[in-house]
């Protein structure tokens, strides 16, 4: 399989923090999301991979031939092969819609105004009140459909977002999914998108890798299908809770019964109790892999 | 074009009108009533002491708070390549529109000056001395500017365009008193002039060039 990312050794520390990935590779063609917990170093390494932040130790190669030291030779294209939306204020406060498309055709020779225009359209915010409006007059949740148009406006193989579903409605969470499928779609197998996410139930049915992340390392990682078959749900009753804990990854108990996770290969060491398996959600496995390595107790 | 175009991204059109027609327009018509009315030399001071807070403001709504703590927003540029060199495009043309106007605004106070009460108002040096305005208004905007980028609350730009003009208008005196030659200051303020710009444009981009680093990495 081929990859559009290869991390090797990458490591980054600051503010007593450390980001130490041995070894990542981001599959090409797929939706990968990166999951764990606040501070876990999710924003950080997508900085990285971005190229906005440049002082860590390691390599990275992009698209299978480029190395980092190529990202800014403008003839490798590698920084407009990559489209970013970060959390924060991406464009200047006093740009309304017009400059951010402006802006963006001087940046980018990707960029595509009508298709800009249109996603403002499909994503309303270019109603006639807010087509004039400054980027920081608007709500969070414009601010970042207008960052998601600029991005999907631009002709580009890999697509790096942080946090994007955060500020947005299920709604449009719904419709963000829509524009991951249609951009994978679009060339077949030849682009990709790596997105961090703390909405994981309403990503899963467009992620196709998983990737998480606690303490700057990487935990767990592979396609979702895979996880599923990995972990497995385990419910029982309350009387067993004692004896399946010792095999759970994270339990959940009431005076009723439990309910956990618990790796598949493990299920056999449960046999004898009164216990039912079921497939786990994408956000069943993360949250028990997170459990395991949190310092929240 | 793609200077222009750069410098177009940065400041807004509305911004732009003032800066380019509003300005000019609001300076001639001081003037205008200053030479009508006040029968000493003092109207291209008192004018462009004031263009001097109104141009410091007016950066606000353009490059207000690149270089601040917080300036995300060239996170946008840092994605690109060609990033870096649309933010110094931008900025150069800057400084020499800035330039431009105020050479405008000297003229057009000289000038209505001129037309309404003759050159009776005029100095024997007036040439050096429009020079001296020129250059005491250039240096003093874009020093101000310098300083305001630093910060995002527009009471900061305001007090600091406040401060300047109260310096200046005391340089002004004491050129307007007699009490230094004039080549005196046009010799230091235009090598001030050289100093800020360059500042002006190299403060915004280093923001910039460090924004893609934390912190010194370790181990």
């Amino acid at each position: 399989m081929e990859n559009v990312l290869e991390i090797v050794d990458l490591k980054k520390k600051f503010r007593g923090f450390e980001l130490n990935v041995k070894e990542l590779n981001i599959p090409k063609g797929f939706a990968t999301a990166l999951i764990g917990e606040n501070g876990a170093g999710k924003s950080t390494l997508l900085n990285i991979l971005a190229g906005i932040r440049v002082d860590y130790k390691g390599h990275i190669r992009y698209f299978g031939k480029y190395e980092d030291g190529d990202r800014d030779k403008e003839e490798y294209r590698v920084r407009e092969n990559i489209g970013y939306t970060g959390p924060g204020g991406v464009f200047l406060p006093h740009w309304t819609a017009k400059e951010v498309a402006e802006v963006s055709e001087i940046l980018f020779e990707g960029f595509h105004r009508d298709r800009f225009e249109q996603l403002c359209s499909d994503l309303a915010i270019s109603t006639t009140q807010d087509k004039s409006k400054k980027f920081s007059a608007l709500s969070d949740g414009n601010k970042m459909k207008m960052v998601l148009a600029a991005a999907f406006a631009r002709d580009t193989s890999l697509l790096i977002m942080d946090e994007p579903a955060s500020p947005l409605d299920p709604l449009m969470r719904d419709k963000l999914c829509c524009m991951i499928r249609e951009y994978l779609a679009e060339e077949e197998g030849e682009r990709s998108v790596l997105f961090s996410t703390h909405n994981i139930s309403d990503m899963e049915n467009v992620t196709d890798y998983a990737i998480i992340m606690e303490h700057g390392k990487i935990v767990e990682q592979g396609f979702v299908e895979d996880l599923k078959e990995k972990y497995i749900l385990v419910k029982g009753n309350a009387e067993d809770a004692a004896l399946a804990r010792k095999v759970l990854y994270s339990i959940t108990e009431n005076k009723y019964g439990f309910e956990g996770i618990c790796l598949a290969c493990r299920l056999d060491e449960l046999a004898g109790l009164n216990v039912e398996a079921e497939t786990p959600t994408l956000f069943q496995i993360s949250v028990a892999i997170m459990k395991q390595n949190t310092v929240i107790r | 074009m793609k200077m222009l175009r750069s410098y177009h991204s940065f400041v807004l059109r509305s911004t732009r009108w003032l800066y380019f027609l509003g300005i000019p327009l609001v300076t001639a018509l001081l003037q205008l009533w200053c030479s009508a009315n006040i029968k000493v030399p003092l109207g291209p001071a008192l004018i462009l002491s004031m263009m001097l807070i109104a141009l410091i403001m007016l950066d606000q709504w353009a490059f207000g708070g690149c270089c601040s703590k917080h300036a995300g927003q060239i996170e946008y540029l840092r994605c690109s390549v060609r990033g870096k060199a649309v933010l110094r495009n931008a900025l150069i043309q800057d400084c020499a529109l800035r330039a431009l106007v105020i050479a405008a605004l000297v003229g057009i106070c000289y000038g209505v000056d001129y037309c309404i009460a003759g050159d009776r108002l005029f100095a024997p040096n007036w040439g050096l001395e429009a020079l001296f305005y020129g250059f005491l208004l250039y240096t003093f905007i874009t020093l101000g500017v310098l300083i305001a980028r630093y910060s995002t609350m527009f009471f900061i730009g305001f007090l600091t365009a406040y401060l300047l003009m109260q310096i200046a208008s005391g340089i002004m005196l004491l050129v307007f008193m007699k009490m230094v030659p004039v080549w005196i200051p046009v010799t230091v303020l235009g090598l001030a002039a050289v100093l800020v710009t360059w500042l002006c444009i190299r403060n915004p981009i280093r923001k910039m060039e460090r924004g893609y680093y934390d912190e010194t990495i370790e181990g």
